[in-house]
């Protein structure tokens, strides 16, 4: 039993690694490509239903807060 | 014993919440973090969510605190039973666990004293700002979202919190600092590389 958990949990370790790195890999890949598509949009505005303005030039929350 | 050292931290840790919420995180300070974002009147409903659900954060603090304290354990259990060491019960690494991360209780009491004595502080300030990090050697505002977590992650608290934890259960390794650090490292380490992977994962989505 432990030389089968000894083997299963590094197993299990680097699999979730591995999972995760090719996510944020993935993720980056699609980030990047909005980057280029956006970045050649003219600057547009709108209003919200509430009159607010709307920009997509607007800056956002930069940095979401988990913790 | 170990009870009390829980209910110490539970109670350090709300009254530190308690100190940030009414002293740091005013509103004007979330007005101004916002403005750029909404119109007044969403900071307003912003600011009112936050006060009328203030009450979820501190019942939350015991809750995440026994679970953060739990998934350590069962990090340390795993690795000292595929270690070749004499078996240790749950209880004993819980209750080492516990106490080795009362260290977690000092940057938050760091980071009150250092937001007294500042006159100008942004939310993202407050947000960023973890004493003794990796993260103080860059300017937050610069680097990638994803690099701010693992940065602020690896700190001197951290650092402290393995030794304090391989010293803690050295004597169940034969008095063998060496191996009881390399177990700790070894499962406790494995655990948050996948925890800061994790939430640089959920970052990047939510970024």
């Amino acid at each position: 039993m432990k030389n089968y958990l000894r083997v299963l949990v590094p197993f299990v370790v680097l699999g979730l690694l591995a999972i995760l790195f090719f996510k944020i890999k993935d993720r980056l890949k699609e980030k990047r490509k909005v980057e280029t598509a956006t970045a050649i949009l003219p600057s547009v505005s709108f209003l919200s239903i509430e009159g607010d303005s709307v920009s997509i030039n607007a800056p956002t929350n930069k940095i979401p807060s988990f913790f | 014993m170990t009870r009390n050292f829980i209910f110490f931290a539970i109670i350090v840790l709300s009254f530190e919440t308690f100190i940030f919420h009414k002293h740091f995180f005013t509103d004007d300070i979330t007005r101004g973090f916002y403005s750029t974002q909404f119109s007044y009147s969403q900071i307003e409903t912003i600011i009112s969510h936050q006060k009328k659900y203030e009450w979820v954060g501190y019942l939350l603090i015991p809750i995440l605190y026994l679970i953060k304290i739990l998934l350590i354990t069962l990090c340390i259990y795993t690795g000292v039973l595929l270690s070749n060491t004499t078996l240790l019960v749950f209880s004993k690494i819980f209750s080492a666990v516990v106490l080795a991360d009362i260290l977690f209780l000092i940057p938050g009491v760091v980071k009150i004293f250092w937001f007294s004595f500042q006159r100008d502080y942004t939310l993202e300030d407050l947000q960023y700002f973890m004493p003794g990090s990796l993260l103080n050697l860059f300017n937050p505002k610069e680097i990638e979202p994803r690099l701010v977590y693992p940065l602020q992650s690896i700190n001197v608290w951290e650092v402290a919190f393995w030794f304090a934890l391989a010293y803690e259960l050295k004597e169940y390794f034969r008095e063998d600092f060496g191996k009881s650090f390399g177990t700790v490292m070894a499962s406790y380490g494995s655990g948050l590389v996948i925890w800061i992977v994790f939430v640089v994962f959920l970052t990047l989505n939510f970024s």
